[in-house]
């Protein structure tokens, strides 16, 4: 598997630049060293990779060569470079020399995703736009399966925890990817993916103290129970500590969780793979909630606590018909429960069935095609805030893709066209197409384009959702906010052009660029209706509807950089930057719940600087500098400030890293859950930790 | 010269420190094409070469990577100081087919695989071994095709057309073969 982020070019082939500058190379008979040295030096210059040779293999026979395990230069990587989308990979070394813990914190690195912590639990995550606290147009997935889950209409990162030892690679696709992934890739993919078992042998533990992460104990066991029978157990237990509030109180939301699980990866044949994935997890949350948003005769404790639990079981079958050739069969089941008595009590169970068959039609033209089913059954008990009608609901999705990629200029000009066509009972079909194409005009540039459409089909709120929220009262009425879904309310969808660079003169230096226009229809809105009243308990209510509709389109654009420098192997340099607009029409006559606050929720501009240099041998410094901009209809004031982890290496088995996050600036506030449920405006805020780990 | 030198010495220093590998690369294991090299070889051990050049002409045993070139330094390195039938090794790269017809081995990269019908009627038999790593090759009248599976190095040998080509094989080679394509 491969570790390296698309464009660590080591592996990569010599330039072409190289070979039309030194048509020949003639090695060993003297009167040629001029040559030589001038090839020597633009050998230097051009950076054609040089592999270490451990033993001299001239000196081996052929049987022993045949013996001598290889690693084949992954295909993958060579895919990032050339891919024709806007695609960035986060791999275990960025996050381990930024001393990052979680995948909220590691999607930081990425350009264009903004993420905000909303407490000290819960995240605001999205790409180019739209974003909140369950931001709806992100997909995610972790090893295969979806944790995008229809019932909130987004992620929820605090069950979404991951041993950094164990973590490939985190891939981070903006965009669309609907035509691949599905629906609800909107705007953007991430794949967070786990090492095999057969990378992960052998023990590892994990120590952390630190002031905001209070506990860490990550347990790792790798082993093999026969030749072919590759596994892994591992475990994990964090105590994450609260955020404070404006007056530098610390709030009640600090949680904790631990999940553990094993997995499994049989080769039982060089064309069979079969791969078990089980895990499970249980995370206790604490929460502040805003005391304007209850009835205050109910004298709601602020101060509240959820318990959340889940797990799931994944099961692969892959099978290499030939080279390019080969298909996967994958299922899963998972569950989710939430018990937050205020706020919202249920769950989900999930049957995922999907199957993928990639074959070469003719050498020009790569097919991928699938199919795929998943079947939910959901559940909810009433709340004061919020309940579902109905309590209980059952729902199926069936999907079939088809892609071809054309090789119109092998390895020069590539032509991918492919739609997906889904079916919901709430939909019925939506088609999801896509058309994308790449130029290299060589090996180290790509020119890619593409257009696609991508729908995000309504969550179960969107249709079934009650949720009130207190306003004010006088003497003889209470008011009430009542926001409603609409069963039938339509898909929202995305018409999207994109275009992008990737350029890598030299092994050392990357740039990538990607710019887009994306225009919505059906954007969701809740449309203020008609106030009524209700006599309940002798009290008069007046409750204001806001009922669930789609009116109103959209219109955003922006550009994301990044670009690496790596002056020399153990250091290297990173850019990000990150420039987006939103602007948002509402159909005339509507009022929308909170207008169109959206187009000011996401940052304008955004940077982050990352840097890590290897001063010493065995030790490793990272800084990462991030600069977020306001977000103007949060009230959430821009802020700079920097994380730095200092690593050192004591040995082959013992590490040892300092880290520090939010440096400079003080508190500040991230983002707001406000706007969705009623969680108190809490601030990031200053924290050391100290980890170490121990390897065998 | 000297002043030249320690110029392009200043310019490349910094360059020269990034070119200690990276930790990447599992140390149990080497990259593919460090491998394939060797193989490389080692094919040219066991083949008996009938003499290529008239007196006087081109001393060299050629090479020649035809396309995009996957071996980075593999090549050189492992041809560095070794003779094949008492020649120097030579290295050539090229795009274009012309440039190479006088090599004795031909490595055609996976980048001319769609035209590798092309490029083996364009050798017609001429005492050219060629050697390919994608899928194919060998029945599409290749001479050693090779291929990694479970991680390790294997290649397949079309005999007919090495006998076409004036090649003679030893059967070492020939038994060592995965398969070996006799029609």
């Amino acid at each position: 598997m491969n570790k390296e982020s698309m464009y660590i070019t080591e592996d990569e082939k010599t330039s072409m630049d190289t070979i039309k500058r030194i048509p020949v190379r003639i090695l060993s008979p003297p009167g040629i060293k001029q040559t030589l040295c001038v090839f020597f030096y633009l050998m230097l210059l051009f950076q054609t990779p040089v592999h270490p040779l451990h033993r001299d293999l001239t000196e081996m026979s052929l049987e022993e060569l045949m013996q001598i395990e290889v690693v084949t230069v992954s295909k993958k990587s060579e895919r990032l470079f050339d891919a024709s989308a806007a695609i960035f990979t986060i791999t275990e070394d960025d996050m381990a020399q930024a001393g990052i813990q979680t995948i909220p914190d590691a999607m930081r690195l990425a350009p264009g995703v903004q993420v905000g912590h909303v407490d000290a639990n819960k995240w605001a995550i999205s790409a180019r736009g739209f974003n909140m606290l369950f931001a709806n147009k992100l997909l995610v997935m972790k090893d295969g399966r979806s944790v995008y889950t229809r019932i909130f209409s987004g992620v929820c990162w605090e069950s979404q925890d991951v041993l950094v030892s164990d973590l490939d690679r985190i891939e981070v696709i903006r965009g669309p990817g609907a035509t691949l992934w599905g629906a609800n890739a909107v705007n953007g993919v991430i794949n967070i993916i786990t090492k095999p078992a057969s990378e992960t042998q052998g023990g590892y533990l994990q120590l952390g103290l630190g002031t905001v992460q209070k506990k860490a104990l990550d347990f790792r066991y790798g082993g093999r129970l026969s030749e072919k029978i590759w596994y892994r157990v591992y475990g994990k237990y964090a105590d994450h500590g609260p955020l404070v509030f404006a007056d530098g109180k610390e709030t009640e939301d600090g949680w904790q969780t631990v999940h553990g699980g094993f997995r499994m990866d049989i080769p039982w044949s060089p064309r069979n793979r079969v791969t078990v994935i089980c895990e499970a997890n249980r995370v206790h949350t604490g929460q502040t909630l805003a005391p304007d948003y209850f009835d205050p005769d109910l004298q709601i404790e602020r101060i509240d606590a959820g318990r959340v639990t889940g797990g799931h079981v994944l099961g692969r079958w892959e099978h290499t018909f030939s080279d390019d050739s080969d298909c996967a069969f994958q299922w899963f089941i998972d569950t989710y429960q939430r018990d937050d008595p205020l706020l919202v009590q249920g769950g989900y169970q999930r049957l995922d069935l999907d199957f993928q068959h990639r074959f070469a039609l003719t050498a020009r033209h790569q097919i991928i095609w699938g199919i795929g089913s998943r079947f939910t059954r959901d559940w909810f008990d009433n709340t004061i805030v919020v309940n579902y009608d109905p309590a209980e609901r059952r729902y199926s999705l069936y999907n079939t893709f088809i892609q071809d990629e054309i090789r119109l200029i092998p390895d020069r000009i590539h032509l991918t066209v492919g739609t997906k066509l889904e079916w919901t009972e709430s939909t019925r079909f939506s088609l999801q197409p896509n058309l994308r194409m790449r130029w290299s005009p060589s090996s180290r540039q790509t020119l890619w384009w593409a257009a696609s459409r991508a729908v995000r089909t309504p969550s179960r709120s969107d249709l079934d959702v009650r949720l009130v929220k207190y306003l004010f009262a006088d003497e003889t009425y209470k008011t009430w906010g009542l926001l409603q879904g609409t069963p039938g309310v339509p898909v929202e969808v995305l018409y999207a052009v994109e275009s992008g660079y990737r350029l890598s003169p030299s092994d050392h230096f990357l740039a990538d660029l990607a710019v887009f226009y994306n225009r919505y229809d059906n954007l969701r809105t809740f449309n203020l209706g008609t106030p009524f009243t209700e006599t309940k308990d002798a009290t008069q209510n007046i409750y204001i509807p806001f009922i669930a509709g789609s009116d109103r389109h959209g219109e955003s654009a922006g550009f994301e950089t990044a670009l690496e420098f790596r002056p020399f192997t153990k250091s290297r340099m990173r850019l990000a930057y990150t420039y987006f607009r939103l602007r948002l029409f509402m159909e005339s006559g509507v009022t929308n719940y909170r207008g169109n606050d959206a187009e000011t929720e996401s940052p304008q501009h955004q940077a982050t600087l990352f840097f890590s240099v290897k001063p010493i041998r065995h030790i490793n410094l990272g800084v990462t500098c991030r600069f977020v901009d306001r977000l103007e209809s949060l009230s959430i004031d821009r802020y700079l400030t920097a994380d730095i982890s200092l690593g050192w290496r004591i040995n082959r088995m013992i590490e040892l890293s300092l880290s520090g996050r939010n440096l400079f600036g003080g508190p500040h506030a991230e983002f707001i859950g406000e706007t969705v449920a009623p969680f108190e405006k809490a601030l990031v805020r200053r924290g050391f930790r100290l980890t170490s780990h121990v390897t065998w | 010269m000297r002043c030249r030198a320690i110029c392009f010495t200043i310019l490349a220093l910094p360059f020269s420190l990034a070119s200690v590998p990276a930790e990447n690369m599992p140390s149990d294991r080497l990259g593919e094409y460090d491998v394939k090299a060797a193989f490389i070889y080692n094919f040219a051990r066991f083949i008996e070469w009938t003499p290529w050049h008239k007196n006087g002409e081109n001393p060299f045993f050629s090479i020649g990577v035809l396309g995009e070139e996957p071996f980075g330094n593999a090549l050189d390195d492992t041809f560095t100081d070794k003779t094949i039938a008492g020649s120097h090794v030579r290295i050539m790269r090229a795009g274009n087919l012309q440039a190479l017809m006088d090599c004795q081995i031909l490595f055609i990269s996976q980048s001319e695989q769609s035209r590798v019908d092309k490029i083996l009627n364009a050798l017609n038999d001429r005492q050219i071994l060629t050697i390919a790593d994608f899928p194919g090759f060998a029945e599409a009248g290749g001479i050693i095709e090779l291929r990694v599976e479970e991680n390790r190095v294997r290649f397949l040998i079309n005999q007919k057309t090495a006998v076409d080509a004036g090649l003679k094989i030893s059967s070492k080679l020939l038994n060592l073969a995965q398969k070996v394509i006799t029609r």
